[in-house]
């Protein structure tokens, strides 16, 4: 059976210890902050005011946006043209709705 | 026959590398898929949350319901205050999970099948917890084996055998892993030589042999569920102890 072959144990572990560090530290370093700004800046903006992430509110908010780097688009707007047409659909239908009540 | 079955789990030294004579750390196969593994992942994050959008897209979505289920097993179980372990915990998460569903596509190989892997994995986290309990604890550590309100006159039978049940937490760790992905890679290897025969033999056994051919696809869905689910225990586990011995029980 080749996983009881010992003289492959080793090779597998050393390589094992070396992609596993190598990962751990750019988790570390790059992964998890990056993830970590995007959660922040969400709440940090929804506290502040309503809800709407438009790019003149990241800027007032006086966030560092040059470093962070997020977007505020909808993502589903860079997709298919036909996902923005549904979007638009919705946008305008939502605006009579909302004018009417 | 019994050797076709096991020829999927077969170590291949691509590059040979042998530093001092004796010592082996060539490149394997194993090498290459725990590299995909991580490639892959990077990969993902790099082109989803580089460029990231505060409402965030498909991949996006995937990657944060990732950081905070990860992030919400470390709260549960060891509290805020075991906010440090949270990087060990999702590599682990995600080096397992990309290595187990790499290995469910045809002709790929699972590094985890293999028992040295996982209880390296297994047998190394377990060796961090015992330092972990003993440099904060020093000799009180040992007080884990004996639980609090039990009679005196059982304390030497007792500690043997929370000793034993101890060990075997480190052992079953490793095997855990191990076996279910190793029985899963068996099951598809078994089943596919069973349709390939029946449909070898003609007649009525090549109409048969659509039903070893479902039950195939229904063990794919089955195994990417598996491959998923023990790598959220391996590291539900890993927290687990952790917890044991920074508050001992």
């Amino acid at each position: 059976m080749p996983q009881l072959s010992i003289e492959t144990f080793v090779t597998q572990y050393f390589w094992l210890v070396v992609i596993l560090l190598s990962f751990y530290y750019i988790v570390i370093t790059q992964i998890l902050p990056n993830i970590a700004k995007i959660f922040k800046t969400r709440i940090k903006l929804e506290s502040t005011d309503g809800g709407s992430f438009t790019k003149d509110k990241l800027v007032d908010s006086k966030l560092p946006i040059n470093s962070y780097k997020i977007g505020t688009d909808v993502s589903s707007q860079k997709g298919l043209g036909i996902e923005k047409a549904k979007f638009n659909w919705i946008k305008k239908h939502v605006r009579n709705i909302r004018n009417s009540t | 026959m019994a050797h076709s079955t096991f020829e999927q789990f077969e170590i291949q030294r691509l590059i040979a590398i042998h530093p001092f004579g004796n010592l082996d750390i060539s490149i394997t196969n194993s090498t290459i898929f725990m590299l995909l593994a991580v490639s892959i992942f990077y990969w993902i994050y790099s082109n989803n949350i580089s460029n990231g959008n505060l409402i965030p897209g498909r991949w996006q979505s995937v990657l944060e319901l990732v950081y905070i289920n990860i992030y919400n097993v470390i709260k549960d179980n060891i509290g805020t205050s075991g906010a440090k372990y949270f990087p060990l915990i999702f590599t682990i998460f995600v080096f397992i999970a990309f290595m187990n569903i790499i290995g469910i596509i045809p002709y790929t190989f699972a590094p985890t099948s293999h028992i040295v892997v996982t209880f390296g994995l297994s047998l190394s986290i377990f060796f961090a917890v015992t330092l972990l309990g003993i440099i904060n604890y020093k000799s009180n550590y040992f007080s884990m084996f004996l639980p609090g309100g039990s009679p005196l006159i059982l304390a030497p039978f007792l500690v043997v055998i929370e000793l034993v049940s101890h060990v075997a937490k480190a052992i079953s760790l490793g095997v855990r892993l191990a076996a279910n992905i190793t029985a899963g890679h068996l099951l598809f290897a078994i089943l596919s030589g069973f349709v390939w025969k029946m449909l070898i033999a003609g007649g009525l056994l090549s109409v048969l042999s659509i039903f070893p051919m479902l039950i195939v696809v229904f063990i794919t869905i089955l195994e990417i569920a598996v491959a998923l689910i023990q790598a959220y225990v391996f590291s539900l586990l890993t927290t687990i102890y952790i917890n044991e011995s920074i508050h001992l029980h």
